[in-house]
């Protein structure tokens, strides 16, 4: 039996406009992650650390992070085998023909050919398929070189690319097919290029990004821990990831209190995160219909959130509700000036042609103007 | 409010004390000379209402008369909804300001100092926070009520919303609370952050602006790092593209190296091999010329012997076909003799068969003598004689049918006939009756009138006559078995003539027998004796024989001439062949040296092909494709070069771009952008909603202006109707803005100023007073400076009626130099210089 790591799609330089606040940070995260994922290895003793394609989101990230990155695969206590992939493949200008690469210890194997390799002193094969370009439409793993008739042991084919599942994969993205692993009598197959863990059968797996690069991307930030023996491998996983990714939806009710009975609903979800809020990217996404109270409240929330968690995004897709409650109906009834602007705008006349984002915004900010101390 | 009484102490010129006491509703005229403080008294009043007593500013320092140390005192009793207040102010040194209210029985004080400012104002309907009355905004209602001498001072007051308010309560409008006027402020704090309120344009330096300078930024940054990082991409792929290159041409030139070390060693063997050809072609040249040189004299030998043995063997062959065809010559000249002898024969057989049967004929007939026939033909032609002389007597009956042909029947004494009648007719004739018989028609009988006369009886003689002569000439006929003496003359013809064949054949018989054979019973045994020589070819008998003897005559010669040629030939190659056995000796002895030569030559030429066979052809041996394989060579190694210098190049390139960061730069611009876009697009959703809010907010407040406006208008055109009288050609409709700031003609950008100074003035005083009049919740004190100064003298009369009817319900104050224009209307007349003398004087 032999196990190894298996962490794909590091992406180091990560290019991160949609979180554009705390870019740095979420850069920084995937530096941290590698540290764990080294530990993790070195902590297990597994006999190989598998790279499976994407280290580096660009071949020209700067050299400085290829060196913190060889830094940190150098500490690494058992050998590691780095495939290159889509993002980083080895073109003539592949980041692993640099200096800053080629200065890695000994340990740290770039699977830069199909040859095959032998691992854990000679008790398994790496059967790598390094990519070349940065799209295609063949299969990563026509191109794999097997080991003569007679030899038996373990094979390990190391793949980057999309499983062939319907939907799921564009026609130049290295589509695999689905019985690769069974076809080419392999033990495992270790894919990179899906940032969501995905094991398909018994012995192909993605083990997805090791720290998540984006909202909505499940079973990610994770690496996966694999037993290899004669028959079906024994996966399991391992998180890697620093940073914490939350969606949440709000979804906000023109009934009194339902809102705020959603946000309290919301902030016992966020309760297990309280201790590690500066890691948290949180998006709440709301839904429904908005009263100005409602308003009040997310404005609030969105101002204590912002200070809290590492990164706050408020996605509005509710509605203003037409009626008007609450607080604001308070102001309203004391103020006939106030109520006949909020009643223009809550129940706009035909005459008035604002687009509705206009609209909401103008609630918004007389809702927000009324309630400012 | 109107004032009660005025007191003013070391103000500027109005050094000494001034009062004014005893004022009520009407018209108050204060009057003097220019300079001596009529503007000043308003400067003080307003100095007293709205300026704080404590204030330091300059220009309270410059209301101290000049060159005294006076400190400026203002005592201000007045009446306000129904109550009488006292103000004492006192300016710079021992400031104090102290409200008092008259109880009835004294001024009882109720406020000091600051309270006591803002109590006041607070009457005016200022502004509660803002103090001083160097600002005419300041002023609350008094801006709306007193018009100062300085043109740009009488302009339109701005209206601040808490006097709008007010004025709007008073005037019994909707009006808005503070809670609501707080959200206007904000509204239009907030839009005024992004928008001016001038031409509500975006705001230079405002938030939108700033965030679309931010994001115009990051665009220009993200667009030159995007172009830096499209240059490093074209880098990339010519880097790439040079080091594919690259590879190329080293693979290439390193393969031709290879070629070429494997091309020089051929190169040598090659020439060893070629020189070792060299030496084994010239011995295979010389032992070809040899063998070919003996080939020939044996092929010459050879041919000799040959050319001996086909000449015998040609006379040999020749030999029988001579003899064959001398048989056969012989045979068909035998056949040429058959044939002439078998017709001779058959000429013979035929003459005598002829012979025999013409004497046979002339045995079987009755031959006629001459005699015989002399006398048939005498008969014959007295017959004939005797017909014709018949023919010439008896009748003729001729007959012309008009249907022809026609058959008849003719019946005459000797015979009966029938006849068939042509259309040219018929003659009929008898020697004496007949009878025509027509078919249909009837018989016609003829008959002759010579019965019983002479020529009845010759004819009679005549018939017995002939009848003789016929019976004699029948009987002389029938005895030669022939019917007329014609017939009887061929007998006599064939009878001669077998008499004179008879002889010709006997003659022609003899002819033929005279030269070879007695007779033709010999002819024929020799006939039978030539069959039996050419038994077998009796078939082969042609017509042409003698033709097939010329040409078998013809072959026999050339046969034997050819006999002849070939012998002489052979007799001459014999000679010649043993000339030639003389040189070599014997033929054996010629054959076995031939044979060992030729055994060399093709030895020498298996090794030559073996060794030729070792070497390539021209176009590929070592030495031409050494030359072809170098140049391919140098070509691929200076492409080679050109690709590493071009991969340094774009290397070079790409390491400056990673030591200048141009990822970082480019993914960080990248992200700023995406920065500057959220950011934008959350001020212009700012800003888009309070632009919206504050349309809708001054949409309803312009709504309720209206209630304010359109009362002041409509008291203000009236008033200035009034005071146009009858001189306007065209009324003017005018509208004053929301703020109250301006007065233009209605629907129209036409400015107040463009209205002649008189018109600007009356109007202004016409503002005041209609505004006085309606704010008819209290009398309100108007002031005016020197209203009428351009005014003609027909509209300042009327001017000084409306003034005087205003003043039922006004209290108006009139500062002028030219006290005697409203001397008329005046309820009271203060003489300012007088009064700075002494008392004031009262006029009434």
């Amino acid at each position: 039996m032999i196990r190894i790591l298996h962490t794909a799609d590091w992406q180091m330089g990560l290019r991160a406009s949609h979180v554009a606040r705390v870019s740095d940070r979420v850069r920084q995260a995937r530096l941290n992650a590698a540290q764990k994922v080294v530990k993790k290895a070195n902590d297990e003793r597994v006999d190989a650390l598998i790279l499976a394609g994407d280290i580096f989101e660009d071949n020209h990230v700067e050299n400085g992070l290829v060196y913190d990155t060889v830094r940190i695969l150098s500490t690494s206590q058992v050998p590691v085998y780095v495939l290159p992939g889509n993002h980083d493949p080895l073109s003539q200008d592949s980041v692993y023909r640099r200096n800053a690469w080629r200065e890695k210890p000994a340990h740290v194997h770039l699977l830069e050919t199909h040859d095959f390799v032998e691992i854990a002193g000679g008790q398994a094969l790496l059967l790598p398929a390094p990519l070349t370009l940065k799209k295609s439409e063949l299969d990563p793993l026509q191109s794999l070189q097997l080991p003569e008739n007679g030899a038996s042991g373990i094979w390990i084919g190391v793949a980057h690319g999309s499983l062939k599942i319907e939907g799921k994969y564009g026609r130049d993205d290295f589509p695999i097919a689905l019985d690769s692993a069974e076809r080419l009598g392999l033990s495992y197959l270790a894919l990179g290029h899906w940032h969501g863990r995905y094991i398909h059968g018994d012995r192909t797996a993605y083990s997805g990004t090791f720290e998540t690069t984006k909202f909505g991307e499940s079973n990610s930030g994770l690496a996966l821990m694999v037993e290899i023996t004669a028959g079906a491998p024994r996966i399991t996983e391992f998180r890697s990831g620093d940073l914490i990714w939350l969606s949440h939806e709000l979804n906000l009710g023109h009934l009194e209190k339902v809102t705020e009975l959603e946000v309290a609903r919301l902030r016992q979800e966020l309760i297990y995160y309280t201790e590690v809020r500066q890691s948290v990217l949180l998006r709440v996404r709301t839904t429904g219909e908005c009263t100005p109270d409602s308003q009040i409240l997310l404005r609030r929330l969105e101002e204590e959130w912002n200070s809290q968690f590492l990164y706050f995004e408020l996605e509005r897709k509710d509605l203003s509700s037409n009626e008007i409650q609450g607080r604001i109906q308070e102001v309203a009834s004391k103020n006939p000036f106030i109520a006949s602007l909020l009643e223009s705008l809550w129940n706009p006349s035909s005459s008035m042609t604002q687009e509705t984002e206009q609209l909401e915004a103008a609630r918004r900010m007389l809702t927000e103007l009324l309630v400012e101390p | 409010m109107i004032l009660k009484r005025l007191e003013i102490e070391g103000y500027k010129v109005l050094r000494n004390r001034v009062e004014l006491k005893n004022l009520g509703l009407g018209v108050y005229l204060i009057h003097g000379p220019n300079e001596t403080g009529k503007s000043t008294l308003i400067s003080a009043l307003s100095r007293a209402f709205f300026d704080r007593y404590n204030t330091q500013d300059q220009q309270i320092k410059d209301l101290r008369p000049w060159g005294t140390d006076l400190a400026p005192q203002i005592t201000v009793e007045f009446e306000t909804f129904g109550k009488v207040y006292r103000l004492e102010k006192r300016f710079l040194d021992q400031q104090t300001s102290a409200l008092s209210e008259w109880n009835g029985s004294r001024f009882e004080r109720i406020a000091d100092s600051v309270k006591a400012d803002d109590r006041v104002r607070s009457f005016w309907l200022g502004s509660v926070s803002r103090s001083g009355a160097s600002n005419l905004s300041n002023w609350g209602l008094a801006r709306l009520l007193w018009m100062p001498q300085v043109l740009t001072e009488r302009a339109l007051p701005d209206l601040d919303e808490t006097l709008r308010q007010h004025i709007l309560g008073i005037l019994g409008s909707g009006v808005l609370n503070d809670e609501e006027q707080r959200l206007i402020k904000k509204i239009d704090q907030a839009y005024e952050a992004f928008y001016t309120v001038a031409k509500a344009g975006e705001k230079k330096g405002g938030p939108l602006a700033e965030a679309r300078d931010r994001l115009t930024r990051a665009e220009q940054d993200f667009a030159l790092w995007k172009g830096k990082w499209d240059e490093v991409s074209g880098w990339n792929e010519l880097a790439a593209q040079a080091m594919s290159r690259l590879e190329t041409f080293e693979k290439r030139r390193k393969q031709l190296d290879g070629e070429l070390a494997d091309l020089n060693h051929r190169s040598r063997e090659e020439i060893e091999l070629e020189n070792l050809l060299k030496v084994k072609e010239q011995q295979k040249l010389l032992s070809q010329a040899r063998t070919q040189s003996l080939t020939q004299t044996t092929l010459e030998l050879g041919n000799f012997a040959r050319q001996f043995q086909l000449s015998t063997e040609k006379q040999n062959e020749l030999l029988p076909q001579i003899q064959a065809q001398e048989r056969e010559l012989a045979v068909l000249e035998i056949l040429q003799e058959r044939q002439g002898l078998a017709l001779l024969v058959e000429n013979l057989t035929k003459i005598e068969t002829d012979l025999l049967a013409k004497r046979e004929e002339h045995a079987r007939r009755k031959r006629p003598r001459e005699q015989d026939f002399q006398e048939a033909r005498s008969l014959a032609l007295g017959v004939q004689r005797l017909r014709e002389r018949m023919a010439g007597m008896g009748f003729e009956l001729r007959f012309l049918p008009d249907l022809a042909p026609l058959t008849v029947e003719w019946q005459t004494s000797e015979k009966t006939q029938k006849e068939q009648v042509p259309h040219e007719g018929r003659v009929f004739q008898s020697l004496d009756s007949g009878e025509l018989r027509i078919p249909s028609v009837g018989r016609i009988l003829v008959q002759s009138r010579a019965k019983g006369t002479q020529s009845e009886t010759e004819t009679q003689l005549l018939r017995v006559q002939l009848a003789n002569d016929e019976m004699q000439l029948t009987s002389k006929l029938a005895r030669f078995e022939v019917q007329s003496i014609e017939e009887l003359q061929d007998l006599r013809m064939a009878t001669v003539e077998i008499e004179t064949s008879g002889q010709a054949l006997r003659a022609a018989l003899n002819a033929a027998l005279q030269s070879r054979f007695a007779s033709t019973q010999a002819a024929r045994s020799e006939l039978a004796r030539l069959d039996a020589v050419i038994e077998g070819r009796l078939n082969d008998e042609s017509k042409d024989v003698g033709v097939r003897i010329q040409v078998l005559r013809k072959r026999l010669a050339e046969s034997r001439a050819q006999f002849e040629g070939a012998k002489q030939k052979a007799e001459l190659l014999q000679s010649q062949l043993q000339a030639k056995q003389v040189d070599f000796g014997s033929r054996q002895d010629l054959e076995k040296e031939l044979g060992t030569w030729v055994l060399s030559k093709n030895s020498l030429e298996q090794e030559c092909a073996a060794l030729a066979s070792r070497l390539p052809p021209p176009q590929q041996r070592a030495s031409v494709l050494f030359t072809l394989l170098s140049r391919q060579r140098a070509d691929a190694l200076q492409k080679e070069e050109a690709a590493r210098k071009e991969f340094n190049q774009t290397s070079a390139l790409l390491d400056h771009a990673q030591a200048e960061g141009y990822y970082s730069k480019f993914v960080t611009a990248e992200e700023q952008r995406a920065l500057a876009e959220d950011h934008l697009k959350h001020q212009i959703s700012e800003a888009q909603g309070i632009k919206l809010l504050r349309t809708l907010v001054h949409s309803k407040r312009d709504q309720m202006n209206g209630d304010l406006l359109r009362p002041v208008e409509k008291e203000l055109l009236e008033i200035f109707e009034r005071i146009r009288g009858q001189e306007g050609v065209v009324s003017l409709d005018l509208a004053l803005d929301s703020d109250l700031r301006t007065l233009k003609a209605r629907g129209s950008s036409s400015a107040f100023d463009v209205l002649s100074l008189g018109t600007q003035e009356q109007l202004l005083m016409s503002f005041r007073l209609a505004f006085a009049k309606l704010l008819r919740h209290e009398a309100q004190l108007v002031i005016l400076d020197d209203p009428l100064v351009n005014a003609d003298l027909g509209r300042q009369q009327r001017a000084l009626k409306v003034i005087k009817d205003a003043s039922k319900n006004l209290q108006i104050l009139i500062l002028t130099a030219r006290p005697q224009d409203y001397r008329s209307i005046a309820t009271y007349e203060y003489d300012l210089a007088g009064i700075c003398r002494s008392d004031a004087k009262q006029i009434i």
